[in-house]
């Protein structure tokens, strides 16, 4: 336990967990929790929020008769209250072996760790649960959602116990979560999304088809945005036996060309399933890519 | 290809720089780890081949860049083929025998030449220009000159300026394939320091070239005094008498030169001597005094003191001993009178001419068949009518074919006429008449226009006007007339004096003034058939005078000083004459015909390359701004000029940015 303390302190940033916490995140739809927490339910019951009045039916209990309503309509009516409860989330970890690139920002692996136990921090913070799936081309672990904090540390450590070492397969494995994990909950998904669009999509949209909320968040390099590197650089596929050795000069433009294509297109695709979707460029911090978001998601109706 | 600092050539050794930098230092690769490879490998697949062929330009533009900048420093002469050949022009005109601290001009050209010769290896020709261009040697690339090689570089006596080397090289071939050209010359100021006309020569040689002038002498106000010409009093010169000759003196330079000493010596004799002062530019006639002479050729010489251009400051000539002059008078009948008719002019003849030089005898018109005319120098006619066709005519026809003189007085009556010589008279006017004193200048009465001398005092009466003055104009001219009194011709060879009135009481009353004896020596002196001062001036050698030119005997000059040169006879019968190449030296000749002497005469060189000052850069802004370079310095390092060191480093830029241009939109457009 002590270890995976000391774990979770190395992806803990605790200038931005605050902030963040500050902020808070919020789901956009309603959530089906197993507590009773701040956000809606689908679900109505006797509650403290009052949502209507429905006719009274043999078998319910005359308690909830509302005598008001009845002695001005003359009808028997059954108050209703809208349900609150707290939401479940999963964050969803791409551990490919594509994720262990890194150049001047650090790896992109260690960036997802530190947004994973960030939002860890913020969600366990407001009451509700996280858990977590590490996948690469299938689920390697899965985490149980909890609302303890102890659910930060399981995750930071997990990040140091998993081995970056095959291809990713997001379509298939988000396919596999939506199976695992009930409806209605916020699935958080970190990858470099370095795949066939359509496969990713596939998978995207079986966890929609369950009501879930999705949001993309794709970590990608600064240099794999710009590739600047204009002497001769020998590059090594990471996901595969590919090796090319090029000048950066002579393969900047058309690289960059197709690469922005890939990334405008994953974008189009988020939006046109109205996922959230945030690039997160290492050349910035973290924290600084969430906090944008979840401002700018707590402000939206 | 050759090269004014060849040492900066060693700077081509960074040509190896970017070249390192792209084969060798390049190869130091970074090794990464790479996800998002797919969108890489697509990339690297299309680009593959560009890569190669945009880098390879990128060098190129790198290397054409370096070139540029080191040639631009290595100040190259870019020629290759023909177009590397040079043209090495030494001007040789008279001029460049002036000296230079005891060292000809030419001598300094010869030096500049061989320090041409030791700058870049070049295919080169080198000429000299003395109005024509004449090839002195031919020099392989990368051969040296031989030390005769410039052996045929000397002086010449022509003189030639800017429009004669332009038009030479115009017809030179080598002209047109050679791009850099040398003009080695003193530049005289009177023959190049024309800007405008400098600039239009460029233009016209070809523009593009490079025409570098390379002055010898870069000195300024250099005194320059020459005796131009010289020649005996209008009253002439007549042997046994006091005579004096009138010499012209130019100050050719700026500076203007006080007290110069101008000397006679004959036979080696001082004879005479007189100062002379001289403003800038300006000429001078100084009189020298030649006593009698001993009957014989004497050498005469006229010298001026040593300055910057010695040639000019001696005037050679001979003085012949001068034949007894046998002069024949034709009179009427005296008639009634109590005179014969050329009794006065017998009078002025004998009172300027000894006994021993002058024969006269008088004749009449009657007689005249019987006299042989051969034996005469002169025939004075005293109103005895020529008609045309007539015996008198023919006769005398033939006496002036031997290039003998005529003189006619005419008596004014109706019937007198020189048709049978072919002179028109007007009309007899009967009449006395002064002499027009407007018209003095350069008539016999000249000399009356000077001083206290009246020209009124004199009258001519029962005058008769010449129709036909001809292109020497008259030599007498009356109050109230356009035609002269007098007029001076050439007939058959001969010359002729036709006077329209009698020197004789009652034709007219000069012979009463004093100034008759003058007013007759000039007359006989412009009728006088024999050579007296033999001198010769440059190109005036080309045609040399003799009494008689037998065209079968072989003529031959041979100077004083050794040299002997066959002369070639130009024309025929009367008008014959000999001729040479003019010489660079002053020297007195003899003429030989088949072995005899027959005549002794003094050259001396051209004048025309008197005006030695040179021009100098100043003289030539306008042709400097057009390409010309003008090496005061002889660095000889402006083989190309800037304009053409420019437009080369231009081209290489642009051509190096095409290559830059060609890469960027090669990758762009794929």
């Amino acid at each position: 336990m002590a270890e995976a303390e000391k774990i979770w302190l190395k992806y803990f940033d605790a200038d931005t967990v605050t902030k963040l916490s500050h902020i808070g995140i919020k789901p956009s739809g309603m959530v089906e929790g197993n507590l009773v927490g701040d956000h809606k339910s689908p679900f109505h019951g006797f509650a403290i929020e009052f949502a209507g009045h429905r006719g009274y039916v043999p078998g319910d209990d005359v308690k909830h008769i509302d005598w008001k309503a009845y002695y001005k309509v003359g009808k028997y009516l059954i108050k209703q209250y809208a349900q609150e409860t707290n939401f479940i989330s999963h964050i969803v970890i791409d551990v490919s072996e594509s994720m262990k690139f890194e150049y001047k920002h650090g790896s992109k692996i260690d960036y997802a760790a530190h947004m994973a136990t960030a939002m860890s921090n913020v969600i366990v913070n407001q009451s509700d649960s996280v858990g977590a799936f590490f996948f690469d081309n299938r689920i390697l672990s899965m985490i149980k959602a909890s609302g303890s904090e102890e659910i930060i540390a399981k995750i930071a450590s997990e990040f140091r116990g998993t081995e970056l070492k095959n291809p990713s397969a997001i379509g298939k494995v988000l396919s596999l979560i939506a199976e695992q994990i009930n409806r209605r909950r916020i699935v958080f998904v970190i990858s470099d999304f370095f795949g066939d669009i359509e496969d990713t999509f596939t998978g995207i949209k079986r966890l929609l088809d369950d009501k879930h909320e999705v949001v993309l968040l794709q970590i990608v390099d600064p240099l794999e945005l710009n590739f600047d590197l204009m002497g001769r650089v020998e590059l090594i596929e990471l996901e595969g036996t590919g090796r090319l050795e090029v000048t950066g000069a002579s393969i900047k433009d058309l690289y960059e060309k197709n690469f922005n294509e890939f990334l405008a297109n994953f974008k189009k695709k988020a939006r046109m399933l109205g996922i959230d979707y945030i690039l997160c460029d290492m050349s910035r911090p973290f924290g600084f890519h969430l906090a944008e978001y979840l401002s700018a998601r707590k402000y939206r109706k | 290809m050759s090269f004014i600092n060849p040492l900066i050539l060693g700077a081509l050794a960074f040509l190896a720089v970017p070249i390192i930098l792209q084969f060798f230092v390049n190869r130091k690769k970074i090794v990464i780890y790479w996800a998002a490879y797919e969108w890489l490998r697509n990339a690297h697949v299309v680009k593959r081949k560009n890569v190669k062929i945009t880098e390879i330009l990128k060098l190129i533009a790198k290397l054409l860049l370096i070139l540029f900048l080191v040639l631009f420093l290595a100040r190259c002469a870019m020629s290759t083929g023909s177009k590397g050949t040079r043209l090495i022009i030494v001007d040789t005109t008279f001029s460049m025998s002036a000296e230079i601290d005891e060292k000809k001009r030419i001598d300094v050209a010869k030096d500049i030449v061989q320090k041409i010769m030791s700058t870049p290896d070049a295919a080169t020709i080198i000429c000299s220009f003395d109005g024509t261009i004449s090839t002195i040697a031919k020099v392989g690339a990368g051969q040296g000159l031989s030390p005769d090689a410039l052996k045929g570089l000397d002086v010449s006596p022509n003189s030639a300026g800017l429009n004669e080397l332009v038009s030479a090289l115009s017809s030179l071939p080598e002209s047109k394939s050679t791009q850099n050209i040398y003009f080695i010359s003193d530049f005289q100021k009177c023959y190049f320091a024309d800007a405008k006309a400098t600039k239009d020569a460029i233009e016209r040689i070809g523009k593009g070239k490079n025409i570098v002038f390379v002055p010898v002498d870069t000195r300024t106000g250099l005194l320059n005094a020459g005796i131009v010409s010289f020649s005996p009093e209008p009253e002439g010169y007549f042997p046994g008498c006091e005579n004096e000759i009138m010499v012209k003196i130019r100050n050719y330079s700026s500076e203007p030169i006080d007290a110069l000493p101008l000397t006679l010596t004959i036979d080696g004799k001082k004879q005479d001597r007189t100062i002379v002062s001289l403003k800038p530019k300006t000429e001078s006639v100084v009189n020298l005094s030649v006593s009698a002479l001993e009957p014989k050729d004497c050498k005469a010489s006229l010298t001026l003191p040593p300055d910057h251009f010695g040639p000019d400051n001696v005037l050679n000539f001979v003085i012949s001993p001068g034949k007894e002059l046998n002069v024949l008078g034709v009179v009427k009948d005296k008639g009634e009178n109590p005179f014969e008719y050329d009794v006065f002019m017998v009078g002025a003849l004998q009172s300027f001419c000894t006994p021993e030089f002058l024969k006269y005898k008088r004749t009449y018109i009657t007689q005249l068949s019987e006299e042989n005319l051969d034996n005469y120098d002169i025939v004075i006619l005293f109103g005895i009518p020529i008609p045309e066709n007539s015996m008198t005519a023919t006769a005398i026809r033939n006496f002036l074919g031997k290039r003998k003189s005529l003189i006619c007085y005419s008596d004014c009556s109706d019937t007198y006429t020189l048709k049978g010589i072919g002179v028109e008279m007007d009309d007899v006017k009967k009449e006395m008449v002064k002499p027009d004193a407007k018209q003095l200048k350069g008539t016999y009465l000249a000399f009356m226009g000077e001083g206290d001398l009246d020209p009124l005092s004199v009258s001519f009466f029962k005058y008769a006007t010449m129709k036909n003055p001809g292109a020497t104009g008259g030599r007498l001219y009356v109050d109230g007339s356009a035609d002269p009194l007098m007029i001076f011709r050439e007939v058959n060879g001969g010359k002729v004096l036709a006077a329209g009135f009698m020197p004789y009481p009652g034709f007219t009353d000069i012979f009463y003034n004093p100034n008759y004896v003058q007013f007759t020596m000039r007359m006989i002196w412009d009728v006088y058939p024999k050579h007296v001062f033999n001198s010769y001036v440059g190109k005036e050698i080309e045609n040399i005078s003799l009494d008689s030119i037998d065209a079968d005997l072989k003529y031959v000059l041979t100077g004083d000083s050794g040299s002997s040169t066959k002369l070639d006879m130009k024309g025929s019968g009367a008008s014959a004459k000999l001729g040479t190449a003019p010489m660079t030296a002053n020297d007195f000749f003899t003429v030989y015909a088949g072995g005899d002497p027959v005549m002794t005469l003094g050259y001396s060189v051209s004048r025309e390359e008197s005006e030695i000052e040179p021009a100098h850069r100043s003289d030539y802004g306008e042709a400097i701004k057009e390409g010309l370079v003008f090496d005061e310095k002889r660095d000889f390092s402006n083989m190309k000029s800037r304009k053409e060191y420019m437009t080369a480093g231009l081209i290489l830029l642009l051509l190096a940015l095409m290559f830059e241009n060609y890469a960027h939109f090669w990758r762009k457009g794929k």
